[in-house]
């Protein structure tokens, strides 16, 4: 209703509304269930974020604190967040930016930070005045063309229009290679990470066909790639959420038998994605409720960032390894089941994502697809605007460098600036803008050197503007570009995307741990193709249980090689430290279709009793 | 002189502590027989034993010669007969009908298998009554009995435990009713020992620790600690009788009104242990129905507790004299009037340092909330009465919760919610909302709960500051000022924003401010409404609602 003037009067004047509970419930309610849902908890589709995600790297990308300069101070960061797109607590946007910056939690981080910025053991960081951060080169590839006029700008909380944020970003990186998870109002979202590389792949080869079945992705994509790493068992559960969107499976730590003459213990290299504070307590918990009779009560951390992680847990001197590797399994947090559900924001082109939805993964990297092909036409169209304004430019300073004689002669004779512009509008049949530009031009833009210069670049912009509006007719070019560019980023970043979590064969149960899991000895695995490539993988390690990793590398080899090559698997066994090894084994196989391979291996493995 | 006459007149003179004489008896003092005697006028006392008769009568206690006559070598047992001594006592003195019968009653329970025959005078009936007395089972039939009485019994049979051990016969009958009213009498020799002792001890120890065993063992509590029953409400509505027999019986007074023979308390425990446990062991539906029973009472019994508490509300603890963490969060307003005074409910310090400063403090109070008040619909009982926030709510309204609500001890005419104007002050509202329709209902529909509408925006015209409500008012503003265009608007998120001075024009004083009044329009739409969006289970039918509203909807708030 009205508003309130500065009539004061006396007593009880003032306005008194009459608003029925239910209505305001109603009301309240939804205003701020919506608002948790689409500007809160949810991560958009198309960069993978949540609106303070987003708004602390362009914030920061907007006050140039790139990977390529020095680190800011955090507080710095967080004042800059709060005080010009964030209107919420101080707490809310630090704890988002340490997370984003932390290498155990984001499989890509997306800040750099210095300083404590929190501990895998679940230690908070260090407070905003002692530590400092900026921009990871990923997140720059995130935000990659964000100045091409590709996405919708709107002014922030503080309503001034010189200060804008991005409804949404390029998102040049697909986003489901970091994990994220919120709980909105009636929905929530539960996302795993996954591998760069290999989503880039997938969506690479999605371009071309869209309606791919999730079997054919899961080629390309095998399924999540956890920051700790771990042993995935069954991929029913990866099947059902590319399909759906929620999935279940079940995930394993990583243990393996060290047999010394002091004593015999399982060291826990990669546990599975929760706190390693949790994943110890949990151990604790269960010895101490006697449940893992064959462990002694001791759970020692030698982890540091040498070795890497490495949880010791000592085996009583009769106890059967295999036995109290079960138990852990079963009664502690080394091995948890993990439920997903993919719930995205999403919009139209140019619009800030309002819609929710459960996604499978087809159809979320199609859609993702899309806003890419979205981004690169926009951003071409700039680009193309943008050289056209500069060839228009160019040729104006063409026309003044060759006639700038007589276009001095014609400044020297009018009456002003304005009048003179005229006159050579006139003359040369210019326009406002050339004749404007001419009007600035120095004397040493006449010199045959500059008036050179633009002579070729005006050559050099017909061409960009012919590859550029080819590009915009032709959909195929712009295809091709995108595959380009995407390829471009698999490089880039390949060297981040190896491959951490690993996975069992699709079992349906649970394989018990049997004796045969315990290998004492090294097992080296050489992969000889044709031209004599000798892959050596696990070196000198012993493994618990090598068949499955045996299985995940061979997917990965045959996944590299080419087709109809030959190939020779050799299993050997070298002790340990010694250089010879012994073959134990060979097996020649033609690729004809990579899926065979790993089977067919793994098959004369199994016969071989390996 | 014969031992009978020796019992009948001499004090102290009980035979019944030879081996022989009585196995069992309630009588220890040797004092009750002579007595009876000495206040009689005429005392027959006839014994056949071993063919022979023998008669002996007495006068005021004085025996007269006794006589010996063979009789029929079948006969056996001792007769008395006597009349009290109307000289001592008075014309109206009587043997009451219902005390002799109930005694009787008793005493066929107690000593199941023999017959007592009563033969009486009724002075109300005007009648000779005779009655008889005799029960089989003994204590099951009292118990039978006493349920008849009192409510239904859970199941229908009765419990029987019957043990000797250590020389003690120990009888135990019980039925678990579906009433309230628990009812145990214990005797020790037949005796009532109104006031209990060891054996109601011994008893009691049994029920309460079998009881929990099987409840535990059938999972029907989950542990003990927490989940445990109260002895009394274990026994609420339990009928019992407990019936011991021994040979030295230690009474506590003349009246034998407690047993304290220190031993038959274990014995009884054990004997009741053992005997529960096979009967829980035999009748699993019973025993678990009735656990089911216990359980239920007990959980009553605890919300009751805490409803009770909550009513109560946060009260001055530990003896101070000024509840010190209230004052923190409470800043009262001068003014004891409750017809005047007004409650303003803020979010945190932030908005309550300025509301703190810019009310008027005659007669307008300010609570401060930290953090979001807890959704009563979603949490338990418990979880709601051990909140802070939430019994500071109710020690400063003053008037107790639910069923103790008291409207007129309502401190403040108006309770108002000043939340900020951003999604979270909505979510505020709706939780504050939610706990006052739960727990206040009549607070809402008797009007007493308004919603504050601090300005959303001001801008200065023309040298002037002008406050605009909301965007509607802002709209309306742009129109009819034409001139208004390049002007800024300065949006408020939070109370905390405004000076103090500010806050006081705008929202605090009655003569310019805007306010909310909640009316309850449609009680059950609104019961609905609260269970579908506040409550834990519903998130599919939020969701739903989300969908719904989200085209209503256009502009969000950040």
């Amino acid at each position: 209703m009205a508003r309130i003037t500065d009539n004061s009067t006396t007593a009880e004047t003032g306005i008194i509304r009459e608003e029925d509970f239910s209505v305001i419930m109603a009301q309240a309610f939804a205003t701020y269930g919506l608002s948790v849902v689409t500007d809160r908890a949810l991560p958009d589709a198309r960069d993978g974020l949540k609106p303070v995600q987003r708004r602390i790297l362009a914030g920061m990308r907007a006050a140039r604190y790139l990977s390529t300069r020095p680190t800011v101070k955090s507080a710095e960061v967080v004042g800059l967040i709060l005080g010009n797109y964030h209107p919420h607590g101080d707490t809310s946007v630090y704890d988002a930016a340490v997370r984003m910056a932390q290498p155990f939690t984001l499989r890509y981080p997306l800040i750099e930070g210095q300083g404590n910025m929190g501990s895998e053991d679940g230690d908070a960081p260090a407070a905003y005045r002692y530590t400092e951060m900026r921009l990871s080169p990923l997140a720059e590839a995130l935000m990659a063309d964000m100045e091409s006029d590709t996405v919708p700008q709107h002014p922030s909380y503080k309503q001034d229009p010189r200060v804008l944020e991005p409804d949404y970003l390029p998102g040049r990186i697909p986003p489901i290679v970091n994990p994220s998870s919120g709980i909105a109002v009636g929905l929530s979202t539960n996302i795993p990470p996954h591998n760069l590389v290999e989503v880039l792949r997938a969506c690479i080869a999605l371009l071309d066909q869209p309606n791919m079945d999730v079997e054919q992705l899961m080629r390309y994509i095998q399924g999540p790639d956890f920051c700790q790493g771990g042993r995935i068992i069954g991929v029913d559960g990866i099947k059902d959420y590319f399909a759906t969107g929620k999935g279940r499976i079940i995930v394993r730590a990583e243990v393996r038998l060290e047999d010394t003459p002091r004593s015999r213990s399982l060291i826990v290299t990669q546990i599975p994605p929760i706190g390693r504070d949790k994943v110890k307590a949990s151990i604790v918990k269960a010895i101490n409720a006697r449940k893992l009779e064959g462990l002694l009560p001791d759970v020692r951390d030698e982890s540091d960032t040498e070795k890497g992680m490495r949880i010791v847990l000592e085996l009583r001197k009769d106890a059967d390894a295999a036995q109290a590797l079960s138990q852990l399994f079963a009664e502690t947090d080394l091995q948890i089941a993990l439920s997903f559900q993919m719930v995205f924001l999403f919009g139209e082109p140019m619009q800030a994502a309002r819609q929710p939805k459960q996604v499978g993964m087809i159809d979320l990297l199609n859609y993702w697809n899309t806003h890419q092909m979205d981004v690169l036409t926009r951003r071409t169209q700039f680009e193309l605007r943008k050289a056209e304004e500069r060839l228009h430019i160019v040729e104006g300073l063409i026309v003044g460098a060759a006639n700038a004689d007589k276009i001095v002669k014609v400044f020297q004779q009018a009456e002003d600036r304005a009048a003179a512009r005229q006159v050579i509008e006139k003359t040369y049949k210019l326009t406002p803008i050339q004749s404007e530009v001419i009007a600035s031009m120095t004397l040493a833009q006449v010199t045959r050197l500059d008036a050179g210069k633009y002579a070729k670049e005006k050559v050099e912009l017909q061409t960009r503007i012919g590859e550029l509006q080819h590009l915009l007719s032709d959909r195929k070019a712009m295809l091709l570009l995108l595959k380009k560019e995407m390829q471009q980023l698999i490089k880039q970043f390949g060297e981040l995307s190896t491959w951490r979590a690993r996975f069992m064969s699709p079992l349906k149960k649970l394989p018990a741990c049997t004796n045969e899991s315990l290998s004492p000895l090294p097992l080296h695995v050489l992969v000889r193709s044709r031209r004599c490539q000798q892959i050596r993988l696990f070196p000198g390690e012993k493994m618990v249980q090598p068949y499955i990793r045996l299985f995940a590398a061979m997917s990965n080899c045959a996944r590299s090689s080419q087709p109809r090559h030959k190939i020779m698997f050799c299993v050997s066994l070298q002790a340990e430290g010694s250089s010879k090894s012994r073959l134990i084994a060979s097996h020649p196989e033609i690729v004809r279709q990579r899926a065979s391979i790993c089977a067919n291996f793994w098959g004369w493995l199994k016969a071989k009793r390996l | 002189m014969t031992a009978a006459t020796v019992i009948l007149t001499v004090p102290h003179s009980g035979g019944k502590f030879s081996e022989g004489a009585y196995k069992t008896a309630g009588g220890l003092h040797g004092v009750g027989a002579t007595v009876i005697n000495a206040l009689s006028e005429k005392l027959e006392l006839t014994i056949w034993k071993d063919g022979q008769k023998f008669t002996q009568i007495f006068s005021r206690g004085v025996a007269l010669p006794h006589h010996i006559v063979p009789c029929d070598p079948k006969l056996h047992g001792t007769q008395l007969r006597w009349l009290f001594d109307r000289l001592i006592f008075d014309d109206e003195a009587y043997y009451p009908l219902e005390a002799i019968d109930s005694r009787l009653k008793a005493a066929a329970y107690l000593n199941g298998g023999v017959t007592f025959h009563l033969d009486a005078w009724d002075d109300a009936e005007n009648k000779q009554v005779s009655r008889t007395f005799y029960s089989r089972d003994g204590l099951p039939d009292y118990v039978r009995e006493l349920s008849i009485s009192t409510s239904a019994p859970l199941f229908k049979q009765v419990l029987g435990i019957a043990k000797e051990k250590d020389g003690v016969q120990v009888e135990v009958a019980l039925q678990p009713t579906t009433g309230y009213k628990t009812t145990i009498y214990s005797f020790a020799n037949a005796v009532r020992t109104r006031d209990g002792g060891v054996h109601e001890t011994g008893f009691k120890a049994a029920l309460t620790k079998v009881v929990h065993d099987y409840a535990l063992k059938w999972k029907i509590i989950k542990n003990r600690e927490e989940d445990g029953f109260r002895p009394e409400v274990i026994q609420q509505g339990l009928n019992a009788v407990i019936s011991v027999k021994l040979t030295n019986p230690q009474f506590q007074g003349q009246t034998k009104d407690r047993l304290n023979n220190a031993p038959v308390e274990g014995i009884v425990r054990s004997v009741v242990d053992e005997g529960l446990k096979d009967w829980f062991e035999s009748n699993t539906t019973a025993g678990k129905e009735w656990l089911k029973k216990i359980l239920q009472m007990q959980k009553a019994r605890n919300e009751a507790q805490l409803v009770e508490e909550l009513a109560r509300g946060g009260n001055k603890k530990n003896g101070e004299l000024i509840d010190t963490t209230l004052s923190k969060k409470f800043l009262r307003c001068n003014s004891n009037d409750p017809e005047r005074a007004e409650l303003f409910i803020v979010e945190g310090d932030s908005a309550g340092g300025s509301a703190g400063q810019g009310r008027f403090s005659e007669f307008q109070a300010i609570l401060k909330l930290k953090g979001k008040p807890l959704n009563v619909a979603k949490a338990d009982l418990r979880r709601i009465v051990e909140n802070e926030e939430i019994r500071t709510i109710i020690n400063v309204l003053g008037t107790g919760t639910r069923d103790s609500f008291d409207i007129s001890r309502l401190k403040f005419d108006r309770v108002i919610i000043a939340t900020d104007a951003d999604v979270d002050g909505l979510h505020i509202q709706c939780l504050l909302l939610t706990l006052f329709h739960q727990e206040f209902s009549d607070l809402i529909e008797q009007g007493h709960v308004f919603i504050a509408c601090p300005p959303l925006y001001s801008v200065k015209y023309k040298g002037k500051t002008i406050w605009l409500l909301d965007d509607e008012a802002r709209l309306q503003f742009m129109k009819t000022h034409a001139d208004a265009g390049g002007l800024e608007f300065k949006r408020f998120k939070g109370l905390g924003e405004m000076n103090p001075k500010e806050l006081r024009d705008t929202t605090f004083d009655p003569a310019r401010r805007t306010l909310k009044r909640v009316s309850m329009e449609d009680g059950v739409l609104a019961a609905r409404l609260v269970k579908e969006l506040m409550e834990d289970e519903n998130a599919e039918a939020r969701r739903v609602f989300l969908a719904e509203h989200s085209r209503k909807i256009k502009e969000l708030d950040v």
